[in-house]
């Protein structure tokens, strides 16, 4: 039978229920009162070790977050000039001079242009082109045009001077790369040869050779700006820009603009060939020839974009990785920090605290130092965010002032303060529970596993003096026990400092000396022009000259190759014409007969071929059958060493289904270049010049110089960046050994006082924590270095893997020794100072309780 | 194994024990010391007057806060008086810079403390090995004569064990050990026993006694009658000074 329960019992429980719950109340008041008292007395006990944390907050924020906004602004710096200048999408240029003089034709025809499907807005231009300026072989733009709509298009940005009068026919505004070439400043003259209408005309007809019979027209450069093309980095862009004001299309006279220029704003979706049709029909309607070229911004500012983009990457990564070793050197010291809270939470554990107010008071000193450093980090990224982007991106910002980015400092910020925060909570919890559960433990067993692991017998440290006996014995065996101050977190941080340091020295090493030897980038030459006419002479002159070691032929077809990812192969014959030239072969050797090739390395990878196979190269309707005898460095600077395939003249003759002529050219039109190299002990530079103004102005042509591939040169841009980040590592490291030896000081008081009174004098106090810094630094060396090295090397091959140059990794032991030697030097200084203050406090106090 | 049977850790004193029985090894005099504190500075001693002749092993008591310690202190020279003079074994020592009460440290004072003060990190051969390295024994001759106080203190079997492991009445037959490395001149110990149970506590009060008996000056601070009834002198203090030094004079 079921009774109800006693309602007296119920009561009871009822009561005691209320009763229990009162107490926890009553208990929780003052609990918060004495977490707040015992959460400050650990703040005054370790204010120097929460400063050294607070700053080191403070700087892995201020890094992170600086670095990540200023990616962002690197990323979008670009799109931000491009909307600011109006730099249109596409740019559309017809040459026949009877569309390209008359202005209502144009008019009309621009109003066609916008009329269809996915233009925006399209707007004419006139344009004197002048090729062939005598000293100069590239192209030169001026434009003008009677309807100054232009002028609202492409506005670049002044970096001096002014825009030009609309009403003065005879001034100019240049880009920056112009100025540069031509050594033009603001209030010089520019000249500008053109040729006459009818030479012009006659040119498109093929009816004639071009002339510079026109009016020259003297232009006064009142400003200098920066045009897109001027944020290039790597390597000068062919074509320089001018803009003068419309009057200047009303002083033509018998002269002729030698362009029509359309600048198109574009939707996505715009196929740039319907705007082609539309400008070739205007022109052929003229009598023209329908000769239109194209210029579209992306095409144009690829490279700027790529630069930029490798830029940002390197921002973020930096970000990442300052985040990563930041955090990673803040895990240790946050919980190194709460570690030396041991004897307070026992304490507190046994005046009653419950476990959550003892982990909040040790946990919210160590709050404070993440809110504080997150705030300061947050002030720096801020200030500092006026020098973001730089380097060359730099030059493309619009507005380079302080910008708040919200993402970034405000949510980035929040982000990493609650996520220390947790740490700090996690890290707290821990150690409470490691004491709390530890006490307990300790009762209950393990002793002979204890005993076991804590006899030991002499080790070698027996034979040092005291003072770096116990140094070392305390970094020895506090990695191994469980000590307040661990040095296992300050080894790791100064290790992995050292390690990152290393690998960025011979990351840079590595790369200047890939950077630096233009031969293992596939350039065994000096000079690499191309070839317009009959070089017979040139040759036999060249051949006869005491500066010059050899000269060669390289003819090159570019082969859009079955198997090979976008882009042009080149396919090249080098034929050697006086002296001996070979191309860089780097394993195997070179093509020998005409069904022999060598092979660059992205090349081989693409068609899965190694030395000894046999590949078929195809293209469109050819195909032929090489055999791979070796690999070699491509001799093609813009397509890059990895890209390329070499063969020999008949092979290449075989392939292209062409026949070589008897000075060696093909009849199929293929790019011929004369490679020259200079006899030892011979200037390049100067060399180089003395030939051009014997031989002919095409040697000094600039375009045609060996440059690093772009990887080398993006990578070359973003040194500066390496360096920060080294830097930064760096930082945290020593911040790593001084809070270690912050702690370790504070809280080894006692030690040091009981050595003192066994009667250890002040020097040898001193030198205890020298060598314990010593030992701290000698075992993270021991790590770091090699592990440095090696991480140095993985993240150079990796990094170039794909270039398909000699990309031998350099270790640059003087550096290394250097930054060992500094590592060591900086550690002592610092073990000095800390030590100084061992050795000063009062003994007596020390030694009086437990 | 007891002193007994080791007579050559007796020699020396028993013959020197009778020939300078009355040689003072401790003289205190006037010594003031004055702590600054947060309220009002604390006048810890106010002119302390002691003297302790060779063999002598004198018990201190008083009440909590009288200056026990910081007498001991003094006299070992981890703290300096503001006043008054102090000589051990001859030499005065206030006044002097801190290596030199370093190296005085060394050759003259043992100390044990209530709550051992081992140092954690080496064993317990090491602890008691150091300071007679830090006398300019060899290796060898230190540890040897570490060996010996081990085997002599009943520690023998210890030699490799960490301090943490072992029970607190061995803890402080170690910190004796380390104590007795450089035949100290004076034994100063600042209540050996207040951390120990009643076990522990008499195992040491009786080495205490046993090395007495060989002669070593011991000066031992406690608050406990029983234990300072181990003496053969009882020196009370209060308020920072010597009020009765147990003489009889
Ligand atoms: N380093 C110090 N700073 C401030 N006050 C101290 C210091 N050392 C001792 N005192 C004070 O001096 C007085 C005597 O202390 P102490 O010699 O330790 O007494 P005892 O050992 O007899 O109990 C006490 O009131 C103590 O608080
Ligand atoms: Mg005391």
């Amino acid at each position: 039978m079921n009774r109800p329960p006693a309602p007296v019992r119920q009561r009871r429980t009822t009561a005691d229920d209320a009763t229990s719950e009162g107490r926890r109340r009553a208990l929780d008041a003052p609990g918060v009162a004495a977490v707040q008292l015992v959460a400050r007395s650990e703040a005054r006990r370790s204010v120097v070790s929460l400063l050294a944390t607070t700053m080191l907050v403070a700087v892995v924020a201020a890094a992170a977050l600086t670095s990540a906004a200023g990616a962002r602004r690197t990323s979008t710096v670009l799109d931000r000039y491009l909307a600011a200048t109006a730099t249109p999408d596409l740019e559309v240029m017809a040459y026949w001079p009877e569309l390209v003089a008359d202005a209502d034709a144009m008019s009309s025809l621009a109003d066609e242009l916008a009329a269809l499907d996915g233009v925006i807005d399209a707007v004419p231009s006139q344009a004197f082109v002048t090729f062939g300026v005598p000293g100069q072989s590239y192209l030169r733009v001026v434009r003008t045009g009677p309807d100054a709509r232009y002028l609202d298009v492409d506005r670049s940005p002044l970096v001096s001077g002014r825009d030009v009068d609309p009403s003065s026919g005879a001034e100019v505004v240049v880009s920056e790369q112009t100025a540069a070439s031509l050594g033009l400043e603001v209030g010089d003259t520019l000249a500008v040869p053109t040729p006459s209408t009818g030479t012009w005309a006659a040119v498109q007809l093929g009816a004639g050779d071009l002339a510079f019979d026109g009016p020259t027209f003297e232009l006064e450069v009142v400003g200098i700006a920066r045009v897109a093309t001027d944020l290039r980095t790597a390597g000068q862009s062919p074509i320089s820009y001018a803009t003068a004001s419309p009057a200047l299309s009303g002083r033509l006279g018998d002269g002729s603009p030698t362009a029509g220029i359309f600048y198109l704003r574009l939707h996505d979706d715009f196929d740039i060939a319907d705007a082609v049709a539309v400008v070739v029909a205007a022109e052929m309607e003229l009598g023209g020839t329908g000769w239109v070229t194209t210029e579209t911004a992306v095409e144009e500012l690829g490279p700027v974009r790529r630069g930029f983009d490798t830029l940002a990457v390197a921002l973020a990564l930096f970000a990442g990785f300052a985040l990563l070793a930041g955090t990673f050197s803040l895990v240790q010291v946050l919980s190194r920090q709460l570690g030396s809270s041991r004897t307070v939470v026992r304490s507190a554990r046994e005046l009653g605290m419950s476990r959550r107010s003892t982990t909040a008071a040790i946990a919210l000193p160590a709050l404070g130092t993440v809110a504080v450093g997150t705030l300061v980090g947050v002030a720096v990224a801020i200030a500092l965010s006026p020098r973001f982007p730089v380097f060359a991106a730099r030059r493309a910002e619009p507005s380079p002032s302080v910008q708040i980015d919200p993402l970034v400092h405000v949510g980035g910020a929040v982000a990493l303060a609650v996520g220390l925060g947790l740490l700090v909570l996690w890290s707290a919890r821990r150690q409470v529970a490691k004491v709390v559960d530890g006490h307990s433990a300790r009762g209950t067993g393990g002793v002979q596993s204890r005993n076991g692991s804590a006899r030991r017998s002499t080790r070698w440290t027996a034979w040092l003096s005291p003072p770096a006996e116990i140094g070392w014995s305390s970094v020895l065996d506090g990695a191994r026990r469980r000590r307040a101050v661990t040095p296992s977190s300050a080894i790791a941080g100064v290790g992995i400092a050292l390690a990152g340091v290393l690998a960025l020295a011979v990351f840079t090493a590595s790369h200047r000396a890939a950077a630096d030897d233009p031969e293992r980038s596939g350039f065994a030459w000096d000079v690499n022009v191309v070839i317009l006419e009959d070089l017979a002479p040139t040759l036999a002159a060249l051949a006869a000259d005491d500066r010059v070691a050899a000269t060669a032929e390289l003819t090159c077809w570019y082969s859009q190759l079955t198997g090979v990812p976008a882009g042009e192969t080149p396919v090249c014959a080098l034929v050697a014409r006086s002296g001996s030239m070979a191309p860089v072969i780097t394993r195997g050797r070179a093509p020998g007969g005409p069904a022999e090739a060598a092979l660059a390395a992205r090349t081989a990878r693409s068609l899965g071929v190694n030395v000894g196979d046999s590949v078929v190269l195809e293209e469109g309707g050819r195909s032929r059958e090489f055999r791979v005898v070796g690999l070699h460095l491509s001799p093609v600077a813009h397509a890059g060493p990895g890209n390329g395939v070499l063969v020999t003249l008949d092979g290449l003759a075989g392939y292209l289904g062409a026949t070589v002529a008897p000075d060696g050219s093909l009849d199929i039109g293929s790019d011929r270049r004369l490679l020259i190299t200079f006899a030892e002990g011979v200037d390049p530079d100067t060399t180089r010049d003395e030939l051009a103004a014997e031989l002919g102005a095409f040697l000094a042509d600039p375009l045609h110089d060996h440059r690093p591939p772009e990887l080398i040169a993006l990578i070359g841009a973003i040194r500066p960046i390496l360096v920060a980040l080294g830097t930064f590592l760096a930082g945290l490291g020593t911040l790593g050994l001084i809070h270690y030896l912050t702690l370790s000081v504070s809280r080894g008081g006692r030690e040091a006082a009981v050595l003192a009174s066994l009667g250890f004098t002040r020097a040898q106090l001193r030198a205890v924590v020298t060598w314990q810094a010593a030992a701290v630094v000698v075992v993270a060396v021991a790590i770091g270095v090699p592990l440095g090295l090696l991480a140095g090397r993985w993240t150079w091959l990796m990094t170039v893997d794909d270039v398909g140059m000699i990309d031998t990794p350099a270790t640059p032991w003087v550096a290394i020794g250097i930054i060992i030697g500094i590592t060591m030097v900086a550690a002592l200084a610092i073990a000095t100072t800390f030590g100084w203050v061992a050795a000063r406090r009062p003994l007596a106090a020390a030694l009086r309780s437990e | 194994m007891t002193v007994a049977d080791r007579p050559e850790l007796m020699d020396d004193h028993d013959v020197e024990r009778d020939r300078i029985v009355t040689e003072a090894v401790l003289t205190v005099t006037g010594v003031r010391r004055t702590f600054e504190a947060d309220l009002a500075p604390v006048r810890a001693l106010r002119g302390a007057d002691l003297t302790v002749t060779r063999g002598e092993f004198v018990a201190i008591m008083g009440p909590s806060g009288c200056g026990k310690s910081t007498l001991l202190s003094l006299v070992a020279g981890l703290d300096t008086a503001d006043e008054g003079e102090i000589v051990v074994n001859g030499d005065v020592i206030t006044g002097r810079d801190a290596d030199w009460l370093a190296e005085m440290r060394r050759a003259e004072i043992g100390m044990v403390f209530q709550f051992f003060n081992l140092l954690e990190g080496m064993t317990a051969l090491e602890n008691v090995t150091l300071p007679a390295l830090l006398a300019g024994r060899r290796r060898r001759a230190a540890e040897t004569r570490a060996r010996d106080l081990l085997d002599l203190l009943g520690l023998g079997d210890k030699a490799s064990v960490m301090p943490a492991t072992l029970s607190g009445g061995y803890r402080q037959r170690l910190a004796i050990a380390r104590a007795l490395a450089n035949e100290p001149t004076l034994l100063l110990a600042d209540e050996p026993t207040g951390a120990l149970d009643s076990d522990g506590g008499r195992e040491v009060l009786e080495l205490f006694r046993r090395l007495h008996h060989d002669g070593q000056t011991i000066v031992m601070v406690t608050h406990s009658s029983e234990v300072a009834a181990a003496a053969d002198r009882l020196v009370r203090m209060r308020d920072g000074r010597v009020v009765d030094d147990g003489s009889g004079r």
